[in-house]
């Protein structure tokens, strides 16, 4: 802590030096055991460049599947049978604050079957989830702070519930760098669907999410700017050469400047990715086999996509799915689980047949779960729906070094509350760091008089999750 | 817990031998070593865990924290935490930041280190206890603190070399580099020089003949002249102006056409302010009127309040505060949101004005800085007592207009639109009448022909004397499988045999036909009755004063949304209705239509002549009234007192549910000079006294200075120039900070005479030019030996391009419009700045407008290099240019002399001309061979959806269909995309 004070970044480029090192100028003297040294004025690096986790990594690549609006966990992953015993009862405690007036309790109108070894039940909506469950880890005991959508998906994309803080993939990519030069290392698979804003916030804007529209069936309309629709590439190698000449000579008429020097090696980059991104946002290109597999419509196209953005280094890859938000009615859940069953499942399947599983860690996310009691409040045309629930519900992740097979948490009888394990989604968030080889604590960024983290002032790494 | 007990106890009983001694081992720590710990190591080491370290026990002692165990039992001389309070080592001093304990102290915790570390309860629980009354208090050497000093001007230094000082601010940095041996470099040539005050004042580059004139004009202030040119342009409030936007974390809202706070979401960058823009033109004229700044600071805090003769003129500032952010909306807790709009305003305003990080007290004391809890409540009362304010600038007359108008076009919409519904619903009444009929005819031709195309159920529907489109929609229905509730069941099943008998059809179809007709009255019934629920509904006062501040109440009641319940129907029942009579847009539901649904055009084949001319003569009169409506009255997005001012209680926590004692609203005390409790204020909400309070603190003169000097060096004096606190940097010229505070506030506060100053001198015209003596010792060039090498802010760089291609639309002031709108070519300044904002500013650092920023970091990435090579922004201005170059000369080497001179204000030399020579020749055999066709590219589209897609409306095209770029264009664009066009030296 003093140290930092000690050795404020002073400049800008200083400031990027510091950011280089992923933490703190003093937690990394402290990490390699060597005092601070005098910043020395060469070039101020390229802040994707590749950065050594602070401890060995389990997870090198992170793909999140946030399903936007609230996934129901009694409908899906945390079968309830009391909820059949007692549909139509009121709950034999008091109701906690969620967003809308609640009634009485609803059972499932799904059913449940058993998978996998452990004979885990999971719903009538994910089948496909389900055939593959011992791949996956089911956290049940999800909490949040907030009973309303806005602030809880900041907390669960930026660890605190209002904007202005960056999200967890900006964090990671300014921990870690990335692993690929040519494509930014934060992206974000959209249909057009919400999320918040993926600004890196007050981290440099480098780190913020590149959104991508994955419905776009041609690759090079994906990215801002990626082609030149009146010259080729030929040309415009040739105009490259010669505004690198310009700048080249600039850089010798002011005596060398090592801002400069790095426009010069990205304007290359720049050139370079002209052709890879359109390239990797290419699936025509997968086998027939492997597109079957991740099947049509809802998130299969950015599943695949996904995993071909991992495969080429890509540090952070987030996929946004809304619509779960069912409050009149569940059986809503029928659409949106069908939008991301099977591509969720392929995704999985896909990256353990090619090894990639192992070092890949897919969360599978909802900024909350909902009510096993009716949502009557709001104006709702049938009284058949869920209301928010921050006080228990479930995420899933796989791979990436988290426990195979396992099930961690319990809610109450009625799936409500958590009732053991709880997991904040603060601890969440310092699980996923600590997998990726990043002290949730030491990843931090000076902000206006004060350090910042993922975690804020919470989180705690949940070992059991980890395999 | 049992373990570490035991542990204390056989250590305890080993030590001493004997409970009596013990027992005083127990006194010891209590009246000697806990409150030392309490007083100095609880604030960061008890629940925070600053560096990992707990001190609030004794197993939390012997755990130690990152750096290891804190205390080794026996061991007083090897223990961490004696080492720390002794301050062997420079890197770990303790307590961080406060004063060195006394050597009685440090004596005490030595002695209980040697005598066992005894602490009498072993777990921390109980230890945290003394933490729930904390007497806040501010030691002297907190006071002491450099930024809290009165400003004194300081002593104007002596130097060696006094040929190269040219001003006084040059002997305070003269003296600095002389004390580190350090010579400045030489003095910028009058080409940097020039380009350099350009883009400082005015953020665009000179022309070749401002060029030219500068150059020949030897007089001693052929400077001072550019100097205070620039200072009179308009355009230096759109610079300056900006900057002061980057601390005001300004935003406007989308350009949807709803013009009033609609949704601001949780901060989710949605809403719908039309106004705020009228914020950002004050900011630009207060900045070209070089308003004293002690007013500029006032005026956006209480300008309401402020003497009635200037009110009218500075009222726009209050959108420093008035724009909000206001969390509106569906999706907001009402406590918390109301408690995160006043952090909000806590943040922009103590770390804006007085470089104070008081947020950081949110949730208990600041860890660092002498501001308590207190003070943050305190100043939360002075806004929980300001509301959201508009200030119509039109007469009352005008006002009323507009609002009566909008009255009527609002009552005739909503008659149409239910006269519209009721008759949707009678022609599906009428229709529900004949499902047997449709039914029948579905079964009969999927009997007979399972792939029936339209063609062929046109042909049914003329024999059958059906409605064509209806029929074909209960095709696709009845022969779906995916039906939600259960009432086809029996009908599906007699298809599934084969299509059963004549009479059983009949019975199904009829039943079914019985099912919708009982289904529609019930749903109009439950319509109804909620409709009478909703209209009947009052919120109480008290609710609603929770609700939303200030005026704000006039838009919206939410809140009983959420908790009024409506009537429902029975959801199978919903499900017919959902299916044959109208679909619900939520995303509960499938979005589709009901069979029966049909809507404005394709409704009216259904009415008689008589509901078709109601209609239209009701649509007649909603466009009459709409094209009468008068144009919209402006006002001002304000605050104002609300009746009764109000003083907030302590969140315990942060927690705005557990409330602690109540702190009277005013202002921190380290600044307020009083005890250690806020300063309080009486008058209304307290903001004006809190402006007065800001302007007399020594801190708003050293931060705005320092913002000042920021922006013409590239970096503070104090490099975090909104912490002055413990945490932040410490300024690398203190005097010359003092020095210029108090020329500030001797000069009335004047920004303007501020620049000058800095301007002419020395300092600030030394060249950028390395020297690997002065690097040696100062890398980072703190002590300014030399100029920065300095990336163009964004705007700048979108300024520039237009303005060098000619094509800048140079007025100034209005509301915002897209950026990527092509057809806007006004100063990036005017470009709609959302809380989400454009892509292209944010590629270049543009900062979050959710949070007031400091400065702007200045990142390098590929991503950057595509605007330049790919954008439709660099490719239109480079047609542009090259248009223009083609038609001043005909000739290449002239072209490519009048093309440097435009762009980099200075000739091409022999080889440069060369060089773009042999460019052309090579680009015009490629040219020749790219195919006439270009490739079809046009920009991607993908946004947050909470992004708000009305912000996207369909824009106008860029031009026609792109052409290949020519060999000129193609030259021209490398110009404009040249380090030398975007970087100042």
């Amino acid at each position: 802590m003093s140290d930092k004070r000690l050795f404020p970044p002073s400049t800008r480029r200083d400031a990027l030096k510091t950011f280089a090192n992923g933490f703190g100028l003093a937690s990394f003297a402290a990490l390699a055991g060597r005092p601070v040294e005098a910043a020395s004025p060469a070039i101020a690096g390229n802040p994707w460049t590749p950065k050594p986790p602070h401890f060995a990594p389990k997870a090198k690549h992170v793909i999140v599947v946030f399903l936007q609006g609230g996934l129901s966990q009694v409908d899906s992953f945390d079968y309830k049978p009391m909820l059949d015993k007692f549909d139509g009862k009121p709950l034999p405690f008091e109701t906690p604050r969620t967003e809308f007036a609640t009634g009485n309790l609803m059972r499932s109108p799904f059913t449940f079957k058993k998978y996998g070894k452990n004979g885990t039940e999971v719903s009538e909506l994910f089948p496909h989830i389900g055939q593959n469950i011992d791949d996956f880890c089911i956290v049940r005991s999800m909490i949040s702070d907030i009973p309303n959508h806005g602030p809880s998906v900041y907390m669960m994309n930026t660890g605190t519930i209002r904007a202005g803080r960056p999200q967890m993939g900006s964090w990671v990519v300014y921990g870690l760098g990335t692993e690929d030069q040519n494509l930014p290392g934060f992206i974000v698979l959209t249909a057009g669907g919400g999320g918040g804003d993926f600004s890196s916030a007050f981290l440099p804007a480098v780190y913020q999410g590149t959104l991508v529209p994955y419905n776009q069936p041609d690759p090079k309309k994906q990215i801002q700017y990626l082609a030149n629709a009146r010259m080729n590439l030929t040309q415009q190698r040739e105009q490259l050469d010669l505004l690198q000449d310009m700048n080249k000579s600039y850089l010798d008429r002011v005596d060398g400047a090592p801002e400069l020097e790095a426009t010069i090696q990205s304007m290359e980059v720049a050139f370079r990715m002209q052709t890879e991104a359109p390239d990797v946002f290419d699936t025509r290109k997968e086998s027939k086999e492997t597109l079957a597999k991740y099947g049509q419509g809802g998130i299969s196209q950015a599943c695949l996509t996904a995993r071909r953005l991992v495969e080429k280094g890509v540090r952070f890859v987030q996929i946004v799915h809304a619509g779960w938000d069912h409050h009149a009615d569940i059986m809503g859940h029928k659409f949106t689980a069908h939008d991301v069953d099977q591509p969720i499942a392929a995704l999985v399947q896909d990256l353990k047949e090619r090894g990639m599983l192992d070092d890949t860690l897919v969360l599978v996310t909802s900024e909350f779960g909902r009510t096993p009691v009716l949502n009557l409040g709001g104006f709702r045309s049938v009284h058949n729906g869920r209301d928010h629930n921050i006080y228990g519900f479930t995420v899933l992740m796989a791979g990436g070094g988290s426990k195979a097979g396992g099930i961690y948490g319990t809610t109450d009888d009625f799936g409500f509350k958590v009732a053991e394990n709880p997991v904040h989604v603060h601890d969440l968030h310092a699980t996923v760091l600590h997998l990726l080889g990043l002290n949730h604590e030491k990843l931090t960024f000076k902000y206006s008089g004060r350090n910042f983290r993922l975690t804020d002032v919470a989180g705690r790494v949940v070992k059991d999750l980890i395999a | 817990m049992n373990l570490v007990r035991l542990g204390c106890c056989v250590l305890v009983a080993a030590v001493s031998g004997s409970a009596q001694q013990a027992a005083e081992k127990i006194e010891f720590f209590e009246r000697r070593i806990r409150p030392v710990l309490t007083n100095n190591c609880y604030t960061c080491h008890t629940d925070t865990k600053l560096g990992g370290l707990q001190v609030n026990s004794r197993v939390a002692l012997l755990t130690g924290g990152n750096s290891g165990p804190a205390i080794t039992v026996g061991k007083p001389d090897d223990s961490l935490l004696i080492r720390a309070v002794m301050h062997v080592d420079p890197n770990l001093k303790m307590p961080l930041g406060g004063q060195k304990l006394k050597d009685s102290e440090i004596a005490d915790l030595k002695y209980w280190i040697q005598t066992g570390a005894v602490w009498p309860d072993g777990d921390a629980k109980a230890a945290v206890a003394p933490i729930a009354s904390p007497k806040f208090s501010i030691k002297p050497e907190q006071r002491k603190f450099w930024s809290f000093q009165p400003i004194q001007k300081p002593a104007v230094p002596a130097v060696k070399d006094t040929a190269w000082a040219k001003t006084t601010i040059d002997r305070f940095i003269l003296a600095k580099l002389e004390e580190n041996n350090l010579k400045p470099v030489k003095q910028a040539d009058k080409r940097s020089l020039i380009r350099r005050a350009y883009y400082d004042l005015i953020g665009l580059p000179p022309t070749p003949e401002q060029v030219d004139a500068f150059l020949s004009d030897n007089s001693p202030e052929a400077f001072a002249k550019i100097v205070d040119r620039l200072l009179a342009a308009p355009q230096y409030g759109e610079r300056w102006g900006r900057h002061w936007l980057d601390v005001a974390h300004y935003a406007d809202g989308s350009d949807r056409p709803d013009r009033r706070p609609v949704f601001l979401g949780y901060g989710q960058a949605r809403d719908g302010y039309a106004e705020t823009w009228r914020y950002r033109d004050w900011v630009a004229q207060a900045f070209n009127q070089d308003m004293p700044y002690d007013q500029f600071v006032k005026a956006q805090l209480a300008a309401d309040l402020m003497p009635e003769k200037d009110r009218a003129k500075l009222l726009p500032a209050l959108g420093f505060l008035g724009i909000g952010p206001w969390f509106t909306g569906d999706d907001v807790v009402f406590v918390e949101a109301r408690a995160n709009e006043r952090d909000d305003k806590i943040d922009v305003v103590s770390k804006g004005f007085l470089g104070l990080t008081v947020t950081c007290a949110r949730c208990h004391n600041h860890k660092y800085d002498p501001i308590s809890q207190k003070d943050y409540t305190a100043m939360g009362g002075i806004f929980a007592s300001s509301g959201y304010w508009e200030y119509n600038l039109a007469p009352e007359q005008q006002v009323a207009a507009y609002q009566n108008q909008q009255k009527k076009v609002k009552a005739a919409e909503s008659a149409l639109s239910e006269y519209a519904d009721q008759s949707a619903l009678r022609v599906a009444e009428t229709l529900a009448g004949q499902i047997p009929q449709y039914m029948l005819a579905v079964r009969k031709v999927s009997l007979a022909n399972p792939k029936a195309q339209k063609a062929d159920f046109e042909k049914v529907a003329e024999t059958e004397k059906l409605d064509s489109e209806t029929f074909q929609r209960w095709f696709k229905y009845l022969t779906a499988t995916e039906k939600l509730h259960p009432y086809l069941k029996a009908w599906d099943a007699m298809m599934a045999k084969g299509g059963g008998t004549d009479a059983e059809a009949q019975k199904l179809a009829e039943d079914f036909r019985d099912m919708v007709l009982k289904v529609i009255p019930e749903r109009k019934a439950v319509i109804a009755a909620n409709e009478e629920m909703t209209r009947n509904y009052k919120p109480d006062a008290n609710e609603a004063s929770v609700m939303l501040p200030g005026d704000l109440m006039q838009f919206e009641l939410f809140q009983f949304k959420q908790q009024m319940v409506q009537k429902v129907m029975d959801t199978n029942h919903y499900y017919v209705w959902l299916d044959v009579v109208r679909g619900e847009n939520d995303q509960s539901f499938a979005k589709k239509d009901g069979i029966f649904q049909y809507k404005s055009k394709d409704l009216l084949r259904f009415l008689t002549a008589e509901e078709k001319s109601k209609l239209d003569a009701m649509q007649a009169e909603v466009s009459a009234l709409t094209k009468a409506m008068p144009p919209e009255y402006p006002y001002l997005m304000a605050l104002k007192d609300e009746a009764k001012p109000v003083n907030l209680k302590l969140n315990i926590r942060g927690n705005p549910h557990a409330l602690g004692e109540e702190v009277h609203r005013g202002f921190p005390a380290i600044i307020g000079k009083t005890d250690g409790d806020p300063l309080p204020f009486d008058e209304g909400s307290g903001r004006m006294q809190l402006a007065d309070a800001i302007v007399q603190s020594p801190l708003a003169a050293r931060v705005m200075v320092n913002r000042i000097w920021q922006h013409h060096f590239g970096r503070g004096i104090v490099n975090t120039p909104s912490d002055f606190g413990m945490m932040g940097d410490r300024p690398s010229h203190p005097e010359l900070l003092d020095y210029l505070a108090s020329q500030f506030i001797a000069g009335g506060w004047s920004i303007k005479a501020m620049h000058r100053e800095i301007m002419l001198s020395a300092a600030y015209q030394e060249a950028y030019q390395a020297s690997e003596a002065n690097s040696a010792v100062d890398p980072e060039n703190r002590l300014i030996w030399r100029a920065n090498f300095r990336r163009l802010e964004i705007e700048s760089i979108r300024d520039s391009m237009l303005y060098v291609t000619g094509n800048l639309d140079e007025r100034l002031g209005g509301p915002p419009q897209n950026l990527k709108n092509p057809n806007f070519k006004k100063r990036t300044f005017y470009a709609r700045a959302s809380r989400t904002p454009d892509g292209l500013l944010t590629l270049f650092d543009y900062p979050d407008p959710n949070i007031t920023a400091e400065q702007r970091s200045v990142t390098n990435v590929p991503l950057q290099g595509l605007f330049f090579m790919n954008s439709d922004l660099v490719n239109n201005q480079a047609n542009t240019l090259a248009a223009r170059l083609l038609q001043e000369s005909d000739n290449d080497e002239d072209r490519i002399q009048r093309a440097y001179r435009i762009v980099f204000e200075r000739p091409a030399t022999q080889a440069e001309v060369q060089r773009g020579l042999q460019f052309l020749s090579k680009a015009d055999v490629l040219f020749k061979q790219a195919p006439a066709e270009p490739m079809a590219v046009q920009a991607p589209r993908a946004r947050p959806q909470a992004v708000n897609d009305e912000d996207e409306a369909p824009l106008p095209r860029a031009s026609a269909p792109a052409t290949k770029m020519t060999p000129w264009e193609q030259y021209t664009q490398a110009l404009l995309s040249s380090g030398e066009f975007y970087y100042i030296n």
